[in-house]
């Protein structure tokens, strides 16, 4: 009898060929490990499938809206999140009640949904002092 | 006179169309109360909005026809109400031209029937006379009947005129109340029965609408366009019917607007009466329209077939008319009768009761005619007295395109509102839209402004205006963009907003300080305020009453401001480069510009900085350019940290309307600024354009179906959900594997709504793979290749659109592979186009392929002294490289500003002895006064990169400085140019500056046609003798269209070559065993081993990847 291995499809977005690469995993021991990836045309296809499949990350950006300002305030994680937790990141990024004024690169969320990463400002919003508006500017 | 209180009128007219509003106007004359009921939202909502825009001179018509009648009397008309009422009527004439013996008969018949009309000037004209007139018309035609009378007239202005001149008349207008019902109490038999009714009594009529309201009136005029029957037919036993007959057409850009100045029909034949081809008043080019017999009255939507029906009978017109180029297609209902003539006047069992009926053409032609007639009756009737405050006047609205620069400016000063160009292809303002949304008749739906401002009908089709247009309208007319509707009621724009959103809507176009010194729009400035800049100075003459003219150069009015010094350095007090667009490309321009010449302006005509970076929130930028991942608001923050760091002075809030370039009469080039403190002038010694792109919109598509709300092209669905928080749909379906569809798909998923999938006309997706992965298999979107959209449905809100499969190598859609799939939201991103109006209309040589300005290694434009870089020069598929090129445009721009300056230095030198006229340039080039070795400036170790003048062992070809001249010029001898061979789309630069430092590397960036699996790129040369070398090979792992490819070339490997060829090959794919590497990075490796015989195969056949 053999222990059949599992397997994965992944496309490798390391260049415009989106090599299908199959990676398989022993699965007959503690911990999965990776025996075998297959489809890549080149040697980073590989330490990318490896990656993709163990530890998949990704980084999340949103947006907040901010009382007193039409244009959203914009955020992201500071660090790539695992891809599993994406979607309660976004639900804790639009519980994030942020005022004015904010600048860029401000953390906004400490440690979100305890990935110890934290969520930031990707822009500076701040009042226009004479008529109350905001302050569009990239600054 | 019955008062008009409540809801009894002397006169209910219904229908709000051509002819509905010109009755009310001419009814108006008379001292009668008078409505008008409308079942849509606006004026001119059936027949009158999507017609051909004509007219006739009144040959057509059968004589002793009510149409021969009144299109006579019309269209003489037309002549005094366009006067009267302010509406745009261009006396072009008209042609029929005759393609056969037959034909040619019917012609004379025609000529007779003119005669029969009283319509004179008619004559059948020869083939010379007719090409002569018509040049582009098709040698089959053998001769034309000439109508010099007929004329061309926009039917909704037409309509708007009348209706709004009627309103300022005391006609009132009601919209959104469709008539239900019409009782109408008669005296049998009693002429002056309607004059005596009174509501009171019963007699007269009462009408109901679609909101229970009830109407009364003594008089109805029926002007109900396709449902005229059901009105009449409630009051009339005398049966009408109105068969609705669908007409489809094609409205192509302004570019081929010229194509034609007359219109021209094609002589009735059996096979049908042909369709027509003609200029619009707006410039447009109009081609249809077919007509098809339908039952339905409300579908106006477009058909495949149809188009292409129109398509290929106008081709018998003009065999070029392209079926690309498009702006939009529409059809429209034409409310036709059995007996082919209108329906006017009292039905005898109906008195009181007014047709104006089948009212098809000529029915615009006639309606001023045709109204003043039925309200001389109605009056008669009513026994009414002329209305003593009558006022045939409308002061149309000036809108600020239609204005010249002095006009622009003082409207500006009266309303800095009108500096805030919220339109930049029609170049409507703020304050036009303000002025229009607060006009005499309510503005209730996007369109209608539209319509009115002609605000996003340009080539852009909305995409950047139409999210500040929403704004504008929320602020204005308090309407939040989820209840805004984009025609009919309800067409909500988009279905979600802010709860608050009213309450922060009012920061919209504010007006931006012009001069760096001035304001806090400014981020910095590098100039020491000692002197005023140019445009201070232009408020300054302004103010104490001397001529400062935008146009003018300062020094060709050295009395323009008498109160500056008399200093050369005021007087000639130009930025050194004046940058154009505040977006990637520009922001590096302007950072590069100004880490080497002192005075730098970058205009952006947001408010913001940064260009399309601000609303681009995800990640994904500077990974070259910085080594680590920014979101777009963080890269364009750098780039802005950079650029003020630089000194570079930033002004916002600014539009430029046009570039000027340096003339023998102005020596610097100018560009001309509308901002809320004016219209200016702002000279400068160099200029980059950096103006960016736009969309590709659905007009392009030549999608058929209806017109519906939920069609948004990605980037401005983005604008909308990343700069204001709105929702734009629930349910999408995107057109187009672009990089912004793909991004928006992952946006909209994140923010709840559904996404059905991708739909990809190309075998290979657009976009790059990490957003394939990371925005649609992350979040289960499906992508469908080979696939397009062929058909929207929704008469509101999109409902439903088509699908279809497209073969892979024609591109044609498969005929019967249909899929219909609900949705209520269409993005596309089909591809983005270089915006280049500045650049056409500075004469500016573009590029066919890119759709950019055609440059030289240092991206000099073929006007000397204008750099284009960005999105403005070609599509990049990175901000980064975008970013790269606005480096090398910038140093460019920066040297040519300071070779200028050295330049205009020795000329005023002479000057001062009185020996030359200051003179830096002219014909904008630098003279050859400025001879090499007398004026070249002081340069650094640096500046020998790009600086022309360096010439010593970095020319390439002996004859380059020939005739002592500094600067290169386009086409000059001596120019390499760069081509496109096999397999390559296109090459940018199209040319190489002879004089590029022999140090300088030459980037080629180009982009292939197809995939390669296996790709090799040659560079070939061909030498004076015609001999081609081959210069270099080089490779990367894969090509696809989607992505750039730059190759570098060394300026001494180009000696001796007369013109270069970059050439790109798929080589059999190689065996497994040996994997290559690709780069991933887009510049690609050079090929390890040296050119080995490459093997020479025709170019790839469109699916790709297929060699193994």
């Amino acid at each position: 009898m053999q222990f059949a291995e599992e397997t994965k499809i992944l496309t490798c977005i390391l260049c415009p060929f989106g090599c299908q690469l199959e990676v398989a995993f022993k699965v007959d021991v503690p911990k999965p490990e990776i025996v075998e990836v297959n489809g890549n045309r080149c040697k980073r296809g590989q330490a990318y499938a490896v990656l993709e499949a163990t530890d998949p990350r990704r980084m999340v950006t949103s947006f907040v809206c901010v009382p007193g300002s039409l244009e959203p305030l914009s955020v992201k994680t500071a660090a790539p999140v695992p891809k599993s937790q994406v979607k309660d990141i976004l639900a804790a990024i639009q519980d994030i009640k942020a005022t004015m004024p904010v600048a860029i690169g401000e953390v906004l969320l400490q440690d979100v949904c305890g990935t110890g990463v934290d969520v930031v400002a990707t822009k500076t919003l701040k009042k226009k002092p004479p008529t109350g508006g905001v302050d569009h500017e990239t600054r | 006179m019955r008062e008009a209180d409540g809801y009894s009128f002397d006169v209910v007219v219904v229908g709000a169309g051509v002819a509905g509003a010109c009755a009310a106007r001419e009814l108006a004359r008379f001292a009668i109360s008078i409505a008008v009921l409308e079942a849509g939202n606006d004026i001119a909502q059936g027949a009158s909005r999507a017609n051909s825009g004509i007219v006739h001179a009144g040959y057509d018509p059968m004589p002793g026809t009510l149409k021969a009648r009144f299109n006579r009397e019309g269209s003489l008309l037309h002549r005094q109400w366009a006067q009267e009422l302010g509406y745009p009527l261009l006396n072009n004439g008209s042609l029929v031209a005759a393609f056969s013996k037959e034909e040619r008969d019917a012609l004379d018949a025609l000529a007779a029937r003119a005669g029969a009309n009283g319509v004179s000037e008619v004559r059948v004209i020869g083939p010379e006379e007719l090409h002569a007139l018509e040049p582009r018309i098709s040698f089959q035609a053998i001769a034309a009947l000439l109508a010099p009378s007929a004329a061309l007239c926009d039917p909704y202005l037409v309509t708007l005129a009348a209706a709004e001149n009627a309103a300022k008349n005391g006609v009132r207008f009601f919209f959104d109340e469709r008539v239900e019902d019409v009782q109408g109490r008669f005296y049998e038999g009693s002429a002056r029965m309607a004059a005596a009714a009174s509501p009171g009594t019963g007699e007269g009529f009462s009408l109901t609408t679609s909101t229970g309201k009830r109407f009364h009136a003594s008089v109805v005029v029926n002007a109900a366009g396709v449902y005229a029957d059901d009105i009449h037919n409630m009051l009339s036993s005398q049966r009408l019917e109105i068969k609705p007959r669908r007409g489809e057409y094609r409205l192509y850009d302004t570019d081929l607007g010229a194509a034609f100045t007359h219109t021209v029909f094609q002589a009735p034949s059996p096979s049908g009466k042909g369709v027509l081809i003609t200029p619009t008043v707006h410039g447009n080019l109009l081609v249809g329209p077919n007509a098809v017999a339908q039952t339905s009255k409300t579908d106006v939507s477009t058909t495949a077939e149809g188009l292409e029906f129109v398509l290929k009978t106008a081709q018998k017109t003009w065999p070029d008319l392209p079926s690309r180029g498009m702006i939009a297609n529409f059809a429209g209902l034409r409310a036709s009768s059995a007996t082919d003539d209108f329906v006017l006047g009292e039905p005898p069992d109906a008195p009181g009761l007014f047709d104006i009926a089948a009212f098809d053409s000529p029915g615009l032609s006639s309606a001023p005619a045709v109204a003043a007639w039925i309200a001389q009756q109605a009056a008669l009737r009513l026994g009414a007295r002329p209305n003593p405050h009558f006022d045939p006047i409308r002061k149309a609205p000036v809108l600020f395109a239609q204005m010249d620069d002095e006009d622009r400016a003082e409207a500006i000063a009266a309303d800095p509102r009108h500096g805030h160009l919220v339109c930049r292809c029609c170049k409507v303002t703020e304050a036009d839209l303000v002025g229009l949304l607060r006009g005499p008749l309510p503005v209730l739906s996007l369109d209608t402004l539209k319509w009115r401002s002609r605000a996003t009908m340009g080539r852009c089709h909305g995409g950047f205006c139409s999210p500040e247009i929403i704004k504008i309208i929320a602020r204005e007319a308090r309407v939040v963009p989820s209840q805004l509707d984009k025609r009919l009621h309800p067409s909500p724009v988009v279905v979600g907003n802010r709860p608050d959103y009213l309450g922060l809507c009012d920061d919209v176009g504010e007006a931006a300080p012009l001069c760096p010194d001035e304001g806090e729009a400014m981020l910095t400035d590098a100039c020491e305020a000692t002197e005023a800049p140019p445009c201070a100075r232009a408020r300054e003459a302004a103010e104490s009453g001397t001529d400062f003219k935008p146009d003018a150069a300062p020094d060709a009015k050295p009395d323009a401001a008498p109160d500056a010094k008399p200093d050369a350095r005021i007087k000639h007090d130009p930025y050194d480069v004046v940058v154009i667009g505040g977006g990637a490309a520009g922001l590096a321009a302007a950072a590069t510009a100004a880490a080497q010449v002192p005075r730098v302006l970058l205009i952006e005509r947001d408010q913001g900085l940064g260009g399309i970076l601000r609303q681009c929130i995800h990640n994904g930028f500077g990974l070259h350019r910085f080594s680590e991942e920014l979101t777009g608001p963080e890269y364009a923050w750098r780039d802005v940290e950079a650029a003020r760091k630089q000194g570079a002075s930033l002004m916002t809030g600014s539009s430029v309307l046009a570039i000027k370039p340096a003339s023998g009469t102005q020596p610097f080039h100018a560009a001309i600024v509308a901002n809320g403190s004016g219209e200016h002038l702002i000279p400068a010694k160099a200029v980059v354009i950096a103006t960016g792109s736009r969309e590709r919109g659905l007009g392009a598509l030549n999608m058929a179906g209806t017109r519906p709300a939920g069609v948004f092209s990605a980037g401005s669905a983005q604008n909308l959900m990343n700069l204001q928080g709105c929702i734009p749909g629930n349910k999408a379906v995107i057109l187009g594997s672009g990089d912004i569809g793909l991004i928006m798909a992952r946006r909209m998923a994140m923010a709840g709504m559904k996404v059905a999938g991708v739909y990809e006309m190309l075998p290979q997706p657009s976009g790059l793979r990490r957003n394939i992965v990371q925005c649609l298999d992350d979040y289960g979107i499906p992508l469908y290749l080979s696939r397009t959209v062929v058909r929207l449905e929704g008469e509101g809100r999109l409902s439903a659109v088509s699908v279809a499969k497209v073969d892979s190598r024609t591109l044609e859609v498969v005929p019967g592979t249909e899929e219909r799939i609900e949705c209520d939201t269409l993005l596309l991103s089909v591809g983005l186009i270089p915006e280049n109006e500045l650049a056409h209309d500075a004469g500016i040589m573009l590029d066919g392929t890119t759709g950019g300005a055609q440059v030289d290694n240092h991206l000099a434009t073929s006007c000397p002294g204008v750099f284009a870089c960005g999105n403005a020069l070609h599509i990049h598929d990175l901000a980064d490289h975008a970013s790269r090129e606005g480096e090398i445009a910038g140093t460019a721009a920066a040297a040519y500003a300071r070779d200028v300056s050295g330049t205009a230095a020795a000329a005023y030198a002479r000057d001062a002895d009185g020996t030359a006229t200051p003179q830096a340039c002219v014909d904008g080039t630098a003279t050859a006064q400025a001879s090499a070795g007398e004026t070249i400036p002081q340069q650094t170790e640096e500046d020998e990169r790009v600086l022309p003048q360096a010439v010593e062992g970095g020319r390439i070809s002996p004859q380059a400085v020939e005739g002592g001249q500094l600067l290169p010029q386009a086409g000059e001898r001596g120019q390499i140019p760069v081509r496109a061979a096999e397999g390559v789309r296109y090459v940018v630069p199209q040319r190489i500056d002879p004089l590029t430092a022999h140090d300088e590397t030459i980037a080629l960036s180009f982009r292939v046609t197809t995939t390669l699996t296996n790709p090799r790129f040659t560079l070939e040369g061909r030498t004076p003798e015609g001999e081609l070398v081959v210069i270099k090979t080089s490779r990367t792992g894969i090509a696809v269209p989607a992505e750039m490819i730059q190759v570098n070339v060394m300026p001494e490997q180009l000696e001796g070559i007369h013109e270069l060829w970059v050439r790109a090959l798929d080589l059999p794919v190689k065996p497994p065993s040996a994997p290559s590497i690709p780069s991933g990075a887009l510049h690609v490796d050079d090929a390890h081993t040296p050119l080995q015989p490459l093997e020479y195969r025709p170019s790839p056949s469109l699916e790709g990847g297929g060699a193994d």
